[in-house]
């Protein structure tokens, strides 16, 4: 790796200084002269039709603007609710007081139908129709595998999908397997990833256009998908979001389907162009509890292995809950992240079939590892099964058949490019690292062997999953200025949710123009001063926004190059960028200041600014092998992660929670913020043991669980994590080695804590969270009831 | 609709008072944010339950979404924008920003007066007395290692300081 100054260094957070002093403003720190408070309507039951609707009394409570209804803005409502938070009206007030006053007075009658809050029943079919007149599972469409796989190159040799949902021939590697092993049922529970900042936005209106302050990971999809739900130009449409209080994929909101949690935009922007005034919708907690769910699936798995471990088969059954009709990319993304990926090297058969359910409870959305730990979850456990049952190491196991550098990736949607390569892989040594760590060869003992009351385990799953991909939607551009005194801008709308993009990005410009980082500026805020960026979901924000400053800010210094190269009679060739300016690479004391390379400024000729730019829409050569459009590079989050625990066996008690997560970054571009990334891993906790599940009431379809006390995510108090940073180097796929880091964190937890309390007790958990009273009926110690909860 | 109950009080933010006439319903986080324009202090559950509105009231950490503003007369609060001078960063926000304490930031604030309000108290406490005193402040960006390294080095810059 050539010698870098500001990446790879823990330098200050581009935005680090307001965050701290608390003038950070988030959008619900906006105010506005004049603005109102929205407050929505939302339905008590699980399904019904809104049969009547009387706002007449609210609407004639001083302070109220606007009450809205299917009636009048039918963009916004239905008349028709199919899950207990759904929207019913919205009422616009003076204040948060008078609009809640104002809802209580409104009168609306329902007739109330039958309704599934299960995925199980949802599946049946005799069970109730969350939307009339159509199943509630369903199969995934889109074919995710090619056909054709030559088995000399392994590349695919034509573009057509499989016939059927994945490759070879699964019987046939059935047949060949000396040793299967399958199991059914495994439960992923539902659960949120709660961010900090509940959703909302604030949405004013100067006349000419339409400002909609909110939070986001991806500015400009929003923009588009609003101008578009609005019925008016993008032209009149700014999104603005300087900050954004996490969000882990929840709050992705360029969909704007009715069915997702996106509506406090609609609302908002319909509110205020009708009234004319600053609108803020904002959710409470118990809203922000109400929407945006994810993670209920459930998964038949059945793998075959030779007798030295090899693996030859996997049949992979996987429904994904999605509630009344929410994002359903996570079944698809379950499927790539597991065998399609993480075991492409060696199941040469497979078949993944998916499907999406619909029931009564709150929309699914997008979560950290969008679907992956769904796959994760019940394929890393099947992996530990069979190491028992060959008699291997569950790490000797894994290494045998996990994805290599160079291998194809066999989960590729290949959309307009052939097949894809793995670009970098590294996860043996992440399983070495860990394992070192922890002592695994002394430490691993089979559970047959442990006794006491409290007893030790420990537990590995790897993970793998994409990270982006160049092209069709999924663009990034940047704009780099250079101005006379030689700072320089980064003008790009990347989105910050706490991971850092802010600050990398402009380490890459500052490394590129070879000025220090504190030199270099950000333009992030809004969609009417910054051109496209990506939605910052896949992981993929430091590949595919990195290309782009990368390239932007090679422009910009060449275009300084070429200004210098006339001062100085020097060819462009020969010259470099420094603190000092433009000096000559064989003769560093022979140079020109920026200011000097521009000329005179104003009247007198000269320029005012370089800018720099570039559109990353198509494969960067350095992605494409043998410069080849058909053999694509393509990045992954790859890793390890060991649950080390202990298990009471009298009370059920998970205690003295470690996690050690492991994971090849190719290249920390920022050591510290990747750390904090690898930190995450603690959100597999919750959902592990400490029981956080979106438990709702069966008889009614409320939510038990509306709070942070009931639904109460990791505190200091609850494990602890230590992150290890693996940089492998030779990735090609990005400027300076990186490849992805973020999402993976939350991908293999649930399985390597299952693994972990199988270890401690032999006990095995397929169903989470793993709550004591399903380890103490594991034991035998309780009656389990239906479902082992 | 119900006649409002509104009290004159005289609120003691940050070493300034401020004379105000506010429903006496309304709690601390509501009139520090909506009345005088302060929106450090983030709210994220309105029910104690999260520590993102964390104030220091008489010097103890307090969430300020579950106190009434009508009760703090004679009291004094401090706020995240109380606690750099003239442009200064205080030593609590240097060592957040130098272990990358802050990733989305929104919890920072109440994390930043939580550990204020601890090394008031506990000048140098141990790893366990940090973990106990942020134990009521939820990050979801899960940066508490880095939260707990930062307030170790707050407690030795604050020594520092004060030696010096
Ligand atoms: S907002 Fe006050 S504790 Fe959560
Ligand atoms: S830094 Fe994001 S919630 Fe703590």
């Amino acid at each position: 790796m050539a010698d870098t100054k500001v990446i790879g260094a823990d330098v200050r957070q581009k935005d680090g200084n307001p965050r701290v002093t608390g003038e950070a403003k988030y959008y619900g720190d906006f105010q506005f002269r004049g603005m109102l408070e929205a407050r929505i309507l939302r339905s008590p039951h699980p399904a019904a039709d809104i049969v009547d609707i009387d706002v007449s009394a609210a609407e004639a409570m001083e302070g109220v603007h606007l009450v809205m209804t299917h009636e009048n803005f039918p963009k916004a409502f239905r008349k028709t609710v199919y899950y207990v938070g759904d929207l019913v009206a919205a009422v616009i007030a003076v204040d948060d007081t008078v609009a809640e006053e104002a809802m209580a007075a409104i009168k609306v009658e329902y007739k109330t139908k039958p309704f599934v809050m299960d995925l199980e029943e949802a599946i049946k079919p005799d069970s109730p129709q969350v939307f009339e007149g159509e199943a509630n599972c369903h199969d995934w469409e889109h074919h995710a595998f090619l056909s054709d796989r030559d088995p000399e190159t392994g590349l695919y040799k034509t573009k057509t999908p499989a016939e059927y949902n994945g490759f070879g021939d699964i019987e046939k590697g059935f047949a060949e397997a000396d040793v299967i092993v399958e199991q059914k049922g495994f439960r992923y529970a539902l659960c949120k990833s709660p961010a900090m900042e509940p959703r909302g936005c604030t949405a004013r209106y100067d006349g000419v256009k339409l400002h909609v302050h909110t939070h986001s990971q991806g500015l400009h999809d929003e923009k588009y998908c609003l101008a578009e739900a609005l019925g008016i130009g993008s032209d009149k449409v700014n999104l603005v979001s300087p900050f954004t209080g996490s969000s882990f994929g929840g709050k992705n909101a360029t969909v704007l389907d009715p069915n997702l949690p996106s509506h406090y935009l609609l609302i908002a922007s319909l509110a205020c162009l009708h009234l004319k005034r600053p609108v803020h919708c904002a959710y409470s907690r118990e809203e922000e509890m109400l929407c945006g769910w994810s993670r209920g699936s459930l998964n038949d798995v059945k793998i075959g292995f030779k007798k030295d471990g090899t693996m030859t088969s996997m049949d992979f059954q996987h429904w994904q809950e999605v509630g009344a009709s929410g994002d359903k990319y996570p079944a698809k993304n379950a499927m790539l992240a597991t065998g399609a990926v993480l075991y492409s090297r060696n199941c040469k058969h497979l078949r993944g079939q998916i499907r999406y359910v619909y029931t009564n409870r709150y929309t699914a959305v997008g979560w950290q590892g969008y679907g992956a730990p769904e796959g994760i979850f019940p394929v890393e456990i099947t992996m530990d099964m069979a190491a028992e049952k060959l008699g291997m190491d569950p790490i000797e196991l894994r290494k045998m058949n996990c994805m290599r550098a160079g291998d194809i990736d066999a989960g590729w949607d290949p959309l307009s490019y052939g097949s894809a390569i793995i670009s970098s892989s590294g996860i043996h040594e992440c399983l070495d690292v860990g394992a070192e760590h922890l002592d695994w060869k002394n430490t691993w003992q089979h559970p047959s062997e442990k006794t006491g009351r409290i007893r030790h385990g420990i537990g590995v799953a790897i993970f793998a999953m994409g990270a982006g991909r160049p092209g069709p939607g999924n663009s990034s551009e940047a704009m780099v200025k250079i101005f006379p005194d030689g700072s320089a801008a980064l003008v790009c709308a990347v989105a910050d949710i706490g991971q850092g993009q802010h600050t990398v990005q402009c380490q890459i410009v500052a490394e590129v123009l070879g000025i220090p980082y504190d030199r270099v500026g950000l333009v992030c805020a809004d969609t009417d001063s910054t051109p496209f960026a990506t939605l910052v979901s896949n992981s993929c924000g430091t590949w595919l926004q990195g290309w782009a400053t990368y390239e932007a800010a090679l422009d910009a210094k060449n275009q300084l190059l070429r200004l210098a190269s006339e001062k100085l009679g020097v060819a462009p060739q020969a010259l470099s960028v420094g603190e000092k300016g433009v000096y000559v690479t064989a003769e560093p004391d022979k140079g020109v200041t920026v200011k000097e390379a521009f000329g005179p400024i104003g009247h007198y000729g000269g320029r005012h600014e370089i800018i720099g730019s570039y559109v990353n829409d198509s494969p960067h050569p350095n992605c494409l092998r043998n410069g080849n459009k058909d053999e694509l590079y393509i990045p992954k989050e790859k890793g390890a992660q060991f649950i080390s625990l202990d298990v009471d066996t009298e009370t059920g008690m998970v205690e003295n929670v470690r996690v050690t997560m492991v994971q090849n970054v190719g290249r920390a571009l920022h050591p510290k913020i990747v750390e904090g990334q690898l930190l995450t891993a603690r959100h597999g906790v919750e959902h592990a043991v400490l029981g956080c599940e979106c438990v709702s009431d069966k008889r009614n379809g409320w939510l038990l669980v509306p709070n942070f006390v009931d639904y109460k995510p990791c505190t200091t108090m609850d494990c602890s994590v230590e992150p290890f940073v693996l940089e492998i180097p030779g990735d090609p796929t990005h400027p300076f080695g990186a490849t992805a880091c973020g999402e993976g964190a939350a991908c293999p937890s649930l399985a390597a804590f299952s693994n972990a309390i199988y270890n401690a007790i032999g006990v095995r958990l397929t169903e989470t969270p793993f709550t004591p009273a399903r380890i103490l009926s594991g034991l035998g110690k309780i009656k389990s009831r239906k479902g082992g909860k | 609709m119900q006649e409002k109950d509104i009290k004159r009080i005289r609120l003691n933010v940050n070493g300034e008072t401020h004379e105000l006439t506010v429903e006496s319903h309304l709690v601390l986080s509501s009139v520090l944010r909506n009345r005088l324009g302060l929106t450090g202090a983030k709210e994220a559950c309105g029910e104690g339950a999260c520590g993102a509105c964390t104030v220091l009231i008489d010097g103890v950490a307090k969430p300020s979404c579950m106190v009434l503003a009508v009760e703090q007369e004679g009291k004094e609060i401090e706020t995240i924008e109380g606690l750099s001078k003239n442009g200064e960063l205080h030593p609590i926000q240097e060592a957040w920003l130098e272990e990358y304490g802050a990733q989305c930031g929104f919890c920072s604030p109440g994390m930043i007066m939580s550990t204020k309000g601890l090394l008031l108290k506990t000048p140098d406490p141990s790893e366990e007395e940090i973990k106990e005193a942020l134990g009521g402040n939820i990050c979801i960006c899960s940066n508490y290692e880095h939260i707990i390294n930062a307030v170790k080095s707050a407690a030795r810059k604050m020594k520092e300081q004060s030696n010096g």
